[in-house]
């Protein structure tokens, strides 16, 4: 078999860079529906998790009141029931706290007492308008038995507060 | 461009020639090597003439080849062949020319007439070139698209058969029938469709005459019958396909070399560039993918870090990642959440409210995350019934229970509601 010439070379070479054109792209076809799948699922991923930032950012708008706040205590409940029920001695137990992120926990506390049911709104309010707010969350009212407008209250309040 | 056989002189015996000359014979065994010698069948001599390739074994004939007379046959006529090209050659470069193009004229009669007039089918085709000094014939059949079959030349021409009276045209009648009682047995019985073309065209009604070929041969003057063989010439050599070109091998004109070798290069060029064009999208396609691919990655990558918290998040678990970190977050979050939610002092006022303008007297109340319980007493069966509408109203399902009483007692009653 003869050498072959220059131009024979340079023929066989173009032969050769066709066939492995025609393969690269027979290649990219058989693969096409694989990989744009691939990246389908991946944009599918993305978007799922574009969607959990957006409602994780809208929910921790609701820690920025609190952090604003320059007060990160609450205002202690036996201070306002002795402003807002005078003459009546709570019995104030702490509960169980949760954990709250940023350093936060939400603290219950109880609170027990004998008292006119006129008083307990004016307390109520002062203590869900002081920063950190304290929100009631249980109750138990029993009517006293010899005295009108008078029960046996337990109150259980939860507040933001800092540790 | 030239036919091959210019005008030739009247008919004078020729002198005795040498056509295998060494210089010659060395081209021409070249030539013969290139036809007929096959490097399988060296292969297997040099195997013993035997090779074997699974349960086939392929025998070489003892005396494989040509015999000295055919070989000899053979030689002779390229060589008779390359000396009268060389010699047309010769003529023309004396005269100053170097054609490009040295054309048998029979080849090229007959593809012009296929390319100007349809076949009959199942017949013989004649082509006949009346020149001034000779006649061409192209014989073929009507089979497979147009097969030529034989190439003649008559040394009388319109000159001569012009000639009212002259021997000429009845020697040329005889030179003619000869030929065709040498047409294949097969086709004997086959019309024949007869194209005259040539200067001597006008001559045809005569030679038909003179042919006395009976109701067989069908006759026809080609369109524009003179430039007929210019036209053929012409268009063989644009066709450029070498079908009929005598001019080959090393003989050939620089010029069609070169313009083999260009379209070559360009064959070469394109296949190239179509490579390169194919690799190169399917390449770039690749690329493409990928980038979009990784920009997709990155940006899941950089949200789920941000949303985890953590430094690196394995590969394709993202979603589940995050999914299962916001969970662990979503109850220090809640706290949060709940602080924002209507206190249970609404619910208070509002029963309390309600109890008063129902005129109804409560002994109890208890409320718990999601449940409220009042126990209490009223003068009327369906006083309490507006403050279960109450209820309803702030969302609780309601279940209400009341004890039977005397026209003068108390209705006792139980309020329970629950809500999700």
């Amino acid at each position: 078999m003869s050498r072959p010439t220059g131009q024979q070379f340079w023929l066989y070479a173009a032969a050769l860079t066709l066939v492995l054109g025609l393969a690269l792209a027979l290649h990219a076809l058989a693969t096409l529906s694989t990989d744009l799948q691939r990246i389908e699922r991946k944009t599918g991923d993305l978007a799922k998790l574009q969607q959990i930032a957006t409602d994780w950012h809208a929910n921790q708008q609701a820690l920025q009141p609190f952090e604003a706040l320059s007060a990160k205590q609450p205002v202690p409940l036996a201070e306002l029931f002795a402003k807002y029920v005078p003459g009546v001695t709570p019995n104030i137990r702490q509960r169980e706290a949760r954990p709250a992120l940023a350093g936060w926990q939400a603290r219950r506390t109880e609170v027990k007492c004998e008292a006119p049911l006129a008083t307990l709104g004016q307390f109520l309010r002062a203590a869900a308008d002081a920063r950190p707010p304290w929100q009631l969350v249980e109750f138990d009212l029993t009517a006293a038995e010899r005295t009108a407008g008078v029960a046996r209250i337990t109150l259980v309040l939860e507040a933001l507060e800092k540790k | 461009m030239h036919a091959a056989a210019p005008e030739a002189a009247p008919p004078t015996p020729k002198a005795r020639v040498n056509l295998r000359r060494p210089e010659v014979m060395d081209l021409v065994a070249a030539e013969v090597a290139h036809h007929y010698r096959s490097s399988t069948v060296e292969k297997l001599r040099e195997r013993g003439g035997k090779l074997t390739i699974g349960n086939t074994t392929v025998l070489l004939a003892k005396e494989f080849g040509f015999c000295y007379g055919v070989e000899r046959a053979i030689d002779l006529a390229y060589a008779a062949r390359r000396s009268d090209v060389e010699t047309r050659l010769a003529q023309h470069r004396a005269l100053g020319l170097e054609p490009v193009v040295l054309q048998h004229e029979g080849c090229a009669l007959w593809q012009q007439a296929l390319a100007e007039i349809p076949l009959m089918p199942q017949a013989l085709r004649v082509v006949a070139y009346v020149g001034d000094a000779r006649t061409a014939m192209a014989v073929g059949s009507g089979q497979n698209g147009g097969e030529l079959i034989s190439l003649h030349g008559i040394r009388l021409g319109a000159d001569e058969l012009a000639v009212p009276g002259a021997p000429a045209t009845r020697q040329w009648a005889e030179r003619v029938n000869q030929l065709l009682r040498a047409l294949p047995a097969a086709a004997a019985n086959e019309p024949i469709q007869w194209l005259w073309c040539g200067a001597g065209a006008e001559l045809s009604s005569r030679l038909e005459s003179a042919l006395a070929a009976g109701e067989r041969v069908h006759f026809k003057t080609l369109a524009d019958p003179v430039t007929f063989l210019a036209r053929a010439l012409a268009q063989s050599a644009l066709r450029g396909d070498g079908a009929g070109n005598l001019r080959l091998g090393d003989l050939t004109h620089a010029m069609v070399l070169a313009y083999g070798e260009r379209t070559r290069r360009n064959a070469a060029l394109n296949l190239l560039v179509a490579g390169l064009v194919l690799a190169g999208l399917s390449l770039g396609w690749h690329a493409w993918l990928a980038r979009c691919e990784a920009r997709v990655q990155s940006e899941i990558v950089a949200v789920a870090g941000q949303l985890t918290g953590a430094a690196q998040v394995p590969y394709g678990q993202e979603v589940d990642q995050v999914q299962k970190a916001l969970k662990k977050q979503a109850v220090e979050l809640q706290p949060f959440l709940d602080a924002f939610r209507p206190s249970a002092t609404r619910d208070l006022a509002e029963v309390l409210a309600a109890a008063r303008s129902c005129r109804v007297t409560l002994d109890a109340l208890s409320h718990s995350d999601k449940s409220l319980i009042l126990h209490g007493a009223t003068d009327d069966w369906n006083r309490c019934d507006p403050l279960a509408a109450r209820l309803r109203a702030l969302g609780y399902t309601v279940e209400l229970s009341r004890e039977e009483a005397g026209a003068d007692e108390l209705v006792r009653f139980t309020l329970k509601g629950s809500r999700r």
